[in-house]
């Protein structure tokens, strides 16, 4: 059986090397390809979890920023993806909980309009389902909100979660299971008011 | 594995990101240029939430070192003086703050008005010495104290503290002690300082000292914080302050670059350090202080469109104060009109002219924003502040 042929990036895999056998897929880009094609990526992250496009547009600032320092250290161009994952969950988690901070202390914010976070082409109903949900997710501890929007609204399993968050997995489990709870009791409340004049205000 | 979990059925229409082709670029083109113009400033910013952590435990240890090896100095118990018999009375029932209360911090104490009254380090006392439907009464003898004070008419909260009286309605300010001198800074709303038979106001984002050393008149203290250069210091102790200063702040250690700053002003030279005075002061809780530093740089200065910029967010979000907000982000757009900074800055302003309640401007704003940059994700949102949707 022949050997595999002895590359520098099979003996030190932290080495990125490209050599004339790399596909386009597998090349490492450089940092403003990465840019451009994980941008709406990492910005659709930071926009779910916070529910504010200038929070979000701060924390894909803050990725990028922390991306172009930290380049050298991704292995290889598959795991760019989930790396920029993890600094934006984590920039996100920080950010929001500095926001939540913030609006304890200070009551001039004006209040945000979560209808704006609807898929545009959502039909009036599901766009106020959406600012539904945001009004309740800001009632969420911020880590329980994270994991919450990580498994649900971005379809994340239970171990990448535990990955981008650094949680372990009972603490991820327990946490979903109490913003579920939550998430249950307000929708339980909302459908009690359904109909109600003057009922649960979708701002 | 996670992937043995079911996927949950929930069906929020929660939108993505989405970007024109157009739009990345501009943004990496603007992420470029705020990395190389003065990014060295942005990156501490940004990296400031996660020192912030570090900074925590760093001082947890010191409040902790202070507790096990200073014991409390006799004059402690003499500043204690002001409650009923010096001893540490145990607080009320929950949620009741009774006269003859000592507090010591670091600690929250609760009004049962809403008020708060947050000491900042362990050293600080302080004692209540009335609380009744028309005063609330308290003496700050030593430490650092923040208080946020509900709005009352019907009712004065004054705080006492060594020679000044402060005097508030409802607002948010700290005052702190350094040696023989107090600092007094307005993060919110107004109060009345009287020291020594003067009477001033102090409003929102002013500060002052009031003390011996050195002895500015109160008429005189709502001044630019200076930065004399000390004629006893040589210059070896100056520069070893200004290298403790740039190093910290280098490191995004703004509370240990904020106490360098406060022993010795002297250590900002320049527009840069000016900036980097102000970071320290906003990141460790004091951003009335660094409204002074932002304001001292010249507008004529290239980096005075982006101290305007960062005063305005100051104002916006740390201070509550959207009007001042307002101007000062349209000083940034008077300064560099084609500046990276120029849309934002429209952005916002019309955001704090919304929630200063400026309707007309804000409209009129909004209408330029639309005009300027119809295809911006922002439209949406201007509009709403505009009062256009």
């Amino acid at each position: 059986m022949p050997a595999p042929p002895a590359s520098s990036a099979h003996r030190a895999p932290h080495l990125r090397v490209i050599g004339r056998d790399e596909s386009p897929e597998t090349r490492f880009p450089d940092f403003d390809q990465i840019y451009r094609r994980y941008c709406p990526y990492v910005a659709t992250i930071a926009l779910r979890i916070l529910g504010d496009a200038d929070e979000a547009d701060d924390v894909l600032q803050d990725v990028f920023l922390v991306a172009h320092r930290s380049l050298h250290t991704v292995k290889s161009a598959e795991a760019i993806k989930g790396w920029l994952s993890t600094i934006a969950v984590r920039k996100s988690m920080h950010r929001l909980r500095r926001l939540k901070m913030r609006r304890l202390l200070s009551s001039s914010d004006a209040p945000l309009v979560y209808e704006n976070l609807a898929d545009p082409g959502a039909t009036p109903e599901a766009r106020a389902e959406v600012a539904r949900l945001y009004v309740v997710l800001d009632g969420f501890a911020a880590k329980d909100r994270v994991v919450w929007v990580l498994r649900y609204l971005e379809g994340y399993t239970l171990d990448e979660i535990v990955l981008h968050t650094g949680l372990s997995k009972s603490t991820v489990q327990r946490r979903l299971k109490k913003a579920e709870e939550q998430l249950d009791k307000a929708e339980g409340n909302s459908k009690r008011r359904a109909g109600e004049p003057g009922g649960r205000s979708s701002d | 594995m996670g992937g043995a979990v079911t996927k949950p059925q929930v069906n929020y229409q929660v939108r993505q990101a989405d970007f024109t082709e157009q739009e990345i670029e501009q943004k990496l083109a603007h992420f470029h240029r705020m990395r190389k113009a003065g990014s060295e400033r942005r990156k501490t910013v940004w990296t400031a939430v996660s020192a912030a952590a570090v900074v925590l435990i760093v001082l947890g240890g010191w409040v902790l070192s202070m507790r096990l090896f200073v014991e409390d100095p006799a004059e402690t118990g003499a500043h204690l003086s002001g409650a009923s018999d010096g001893s540490e009375r145990a607080a009320g029932p929950e949620g009741v703050v009774l006269p003859g209360e000592n507090h010591q911090g670091p600690s929250e104490v609760s009004f049962r008005d809403g008020s708060l009254a947050r000491l900042g380090t362990l050293q600080t006392r302080l004692s209540v010495l009335e609380v009744s439907a028309r005063n609330i009464l308290v003496d700050l003898p030593v430490g650092q104290g923040t208080f946020r004070v509900t709005p009352n008419p019907e009712r004065t909260f004054v705080v006492r503290a060594r020679d000044i009286v402060v005097t508030v309605l409802g607002t948010e300010f700290t005052v702190t002690h350094e040696e023989a001198r107090s600092h007094v800074a307005v993060t919110r709303g107004k109060v009345r300082v009287d020291y020594r038979g003067n009477a001033q106001f102090l409003t929102a984002g002013e500060a002052a000292w009031y003390g011996p050393e050195p002895a500015p008149a109160p008429a005189d203290a709502v001044t630019p914080i200076e930065v004399p250069l000390p004629k006893e210091r040589s210059h070896a102790e100056v520069s070893s302050s200004r290298d403790q200063f740039l190093e910290h702040h280098k490191k995004a250690e703004f509370a240990q670059a904020y106490a360098v700053l406060t022993q010795d002003r002297s250590v900002v030279r320049g527009t840069n350090d000016l900036l980097k005075a102000a970071d320290a002061a906003r990141y460790s809780g004091h951003p009335a202080e660094a409204v002074q530093y932002l304001k001292q740089i010249p507008a004529s200065d290239p980096l005075g469109p982006a101290a305007r910029f960062t005063l305005g967010r100051l104002y916006l979000h740390e201070l509550g104060s959207p009007a001042a907000a307002a101007s000062a982000f349209a000083e940034a757009r008077r300064l560099a009109p084609g500046g990276p900074l120029a849309e934002d800055a429209l952005y916002r302003e019309t955001e704090a002219r919304s929630r200063a309640g400026q309707a007309a401007a804000a409209r009129k704003l909004a209408e330029q924003y639309v005009r300027t940059y119809p295809e911006s994700r922002r439209r949406e949102a201007v509009e709403r502040f505009g009062g256009l949707r």
